[in-house]
């Protein structure tokens, strides 16, 4: 479905709950409230017939912005659907009922960003090691300051010893 | 005879292991069992079981998952067995060395016995590295 | 009674560690639970902290099979971000060494297929024949694989004008191999009747799941982001997109065989439609914006997802691998199938994480366990293989 006619429909079905934005003629931002984010997801999916790809996260103070990414290739142009939800505790319907094909991207989100996805079928982490700590999720903004990454580099021989380690002595049998 | 037809002549079993390498350096090290570099020629053969082999070659930085299965698989090794340890990566975490989930380089936990560096090894870097473990055997 | 029999999180035939657990009665697997995570290193949040030029040496290390996709696919979304063309020069030097990359992942696919159903020898011959590729690589690029060839803006090295004959010359004789390769294994009825039905992933499944690359086109879904989203240089050569009907595991091998003639036909182009000029645009700052970039990788659609806030490194970098979609498509291709099918089917999909190691039997009942020895899963793949062979050659079996 051309753009024109996509981002009318849009407009129509969902009025002033949703803003579109168009930056160039491959990429179009819908930003939706939360209410109304899998409504629209679905309808992207099911009604204009795009397909689905994956999605992304991004971290800010007041909360954590989700979008999804939706390709209509015959058109050549990529529709991205975002939320923001907000902090403490977001909270955001799962899609994952009605696309399966999302169901391991909404359990990175919550593994990395702890934005939780209410009805989603099996929500625990998809890359945690079993070796890590129950409540940690690394990618927040307030853990990450804490952790390695942002130890800056020019500190002295102590550092990189600590973090690359000491090889152990003795050889093997 | 020489010291290296020698070393060659014991014909060491190799088994591989990955413990979250981006896969380059296994690829190499299965380019060397093909026509052009062909290893088997002198008895070196990639084995399926840690119990059948001589060589532990150890590839990528670390990672806690890996970890304790790694301890597990050195245990079972049989002794005598000869640890290398495989790419920058293994050698010292290479470019991930600040990761999250990065324990560090393998010789924090096992001794190791030689390094090849490279990103990845050559095949010939990688023959004569093996050589060169064998010979000081 | 329902067993359980994990796979992994190490196995011989694959490099990278997964973990299958599957479910069987019997024979028969009824349900796969996957867990993967083992090559989880952090490099999204290790992007964060390099420099926008520093990047793609980062991400070239995310895949070693197809290391040209991830730092491709970044550059796109930088230039997407700044909405600018690179120079026409550089635009045919990506696309080139990207479909070099593209030939020798598919010919590496083929040979660990081979290996695994037990044909040792395509094994041995399909690396035989990758050898001149990634000499010609190595003579282009400088690395056999991970190349360090792309930038924001452009390209980091000229094609020198010395090695173009030689890389003509060795593809002409890639097509022979390839062609001497596609009618050796597409024509053995011992390969029909091992792979032909197995592991199928239908079409509709393909659309829900979000299925890329060889995986969705075996099955009859018609995307191919080398044609739907054109970067650089391929709206600028022809080339065709090879779909299948069925969706098994015969076509997935049919689909990436007929790629590198397409591969071959597309660098043949840009090598003839190259002119000289600059290979690298300035760029002094990256503005505060989104972007968005796609790439056809070997094993299907690669996006990075880049957000800058006007600093020297990327405020968020997503990078999502396609196998993190295809993966996910194993818990519709495998149930059903037997024990001896289910690694060839996880393997089909070119996973881009892999397994080895053992084979463990859990019975759910008693809770005790029992491991069957390493490799055993190939073995036992081998062994399905030998006595189709000797059905075949005992005249019980028609083709």
């Amino acid at each position: 479905m051309e753009r024109e006619e996509v981002k009318q429909k849009i407009s129509e079905k969902f009025g002033d709950r949703v803003r579109i934005a168009e930056r160039s003629p491959k990429r179009v931002y819908v930003y939706a409230e939360n209410d109304v984010w899998v409504d629209l997801a679905a309808f992207v999916f099911n009604d204009l017939d795009a397909r689905f790809d994956t999605g992304a996260a991004v971290d800010d103070k007041d909360g954590v912005e989700v979008m999804f990414f939706f390709p209509f290739d015959a058109e050549h142009y990529y529709l991205t659907v975002k939320t923001f939800a907000k902090k403490p505790k977001p909270m955001l319907d799962s899609i994952s009922n009605i696309i399966p094909g999302a169901k391991w991207i909404e359990r990175e989100i919550f593994e990395m960003y702890e934005v939780t996805f209410r009805n989603h079928p099996d929500l625990r982490p998809v890359l945690r090691a079993d070796t890590r700590p129950v409540d940690y999720y690394p990618a927040k903004r307030e853990v990450k300051d804490e952790h390695e990454t942002a130890r800056k580099r020019d500190d002295g021989t102590e550092r990189a010893d600590e973090v690359a380690g000491k090889p152990l002595e003795g050889k093997n049998p | 005879m020489s010291l290296t037809l020698k070393a060659l002549k014991k014909s060491p079993w190799v088994f591989h292991v990955n413990t979250g390498a981006c896969n380059n350096c296994d690829i190499e090290i299965l380019d060397c069992l093909t026509p052009r570099f062909d290893v088997e020629r002198f008895g070196i053969i990639l084995v399926g079981s840690i119990r059948h082999a001589d060589v532990l070659l150890i590839s990528g930085p670390v990672t806690k998952n890996c970890l304790p299965r790694i301890k597990r698989l050195y245990e079972q090794a049989p002794k005598p067995i000869k640890v290398v340890a495989f790419g920058a990566c293994g050698c010292k975490c290479g470019i991930f060395r600040d990761g999250y989930n990065i324990v560090g380089p393998i010789d924090k936990y096992i001794p190791v016995d030689a390094y090849i560096p490279g990103c990845p090894p050559k095949p010939e870097t990688i023959i004569s590295g093996i050589v060169k473990v064998l010979s000081a055997l | 009674m329902v067993k359980k029999v994990p796979i992994g999180p190490y196995h011989p035939i694959l490099e990278e560690p997964e973990f299958f657990e599957l479910h069987v009665d019997g024979e028969r697997v009824i349900d796969i639970d996957i867990t993967i995570g083992w090559s989880h290193r952090g490099i999204e949040l290790l992007s964060e902290h390099k420099t926008w030029d520093q990047v793609p040496f980062l991400v070239e290390r995310v895949c070693g099979i197809c290391s040209a996709s991830h730092p491709f696919a970044y550059v796109k979304a930088v230039d997407d971000l700044l909405g600018i063309e690179v120079p026409l020069r550089a635009q045919y030097i990506r696309v080139i060494v990207a479909e070099l990359e593209r030939i020798h992942s598919h010919l590496l696919w083929t040979g660990l297929a081979g290996h695994f159903i037990g044909y040792n020898t395509v094994f041995m011959w399909t690396w035989k024949y990758r050898e001149p590729l990634l000499d010609v690589i190595e003579a282009i690029t400088g690395n056999r694989n991970h190349y360090a060839t792309y930038r924001v803006g452009g390209v980091r090295r000229d094609i020198p004008q010395e090695e173009i004959p030689n890389t003509l010359k060795m593809l002409d004789q890639l097509e022979k191999n390839n062609d001497m390769l596609t009618k050796a294994i597409l024509d053995d009825p011992v390969i029909h009747a091992r792979t032909k039905g197995i592991g199928v992933l239908p079409t509709d499944k393909c659309r829900l799941y979000g299925a890329l690359g060889p995986t969705a086109r075996a099955g009859g879904y018609n995307i191919d982001s080398r044609r739907d989203h054109p970067i650089d240089a391929y709206d600028k050569v022809d080339f065709n997109v090879i779909v299948c009907e069925n969706g098994d595991v015969f076509d997935k091998a049919v689909v990436r065989q007929l790629e590198n003639f397409e591969s071959i036909k597309i660098i043949r182009q840009c090598l003839k439609q190259m002119e000289p000029g600059d290979i690298c645009a300035e760029i002094h700052e990256i503005p505060p914006g989104e972007g968005i970039g796609v790439y056809e990788a070997p094993r299907g659609e690669v996006l990075h997802y880049v957000r800058s806030d006007g600093g020297n490194t990327p405020l968020r970098h997503k990078i999502r691998a396609p196998s993190f979609n295809n993966i996910l498509t194993n818990e519709v291709s495998v149930p059903g199938s037997t024990i001896a099918d289910a690694g060839l089917i996880t393997a089909a999909v070119d996973p881009c994480y892999s397994c080895t190691e053992r084979v463990g039997v859990v019975d759910r009942n008693d809770g005790g366990r029992w491991f069957l020895a390493e490799g055993d899963l190939i073995r036992l793949s081998q062994e399905k293989t030998e006595e189709i062979r000797k059905r075949f050659a005992r005249g019980t079996e028609s083709t």
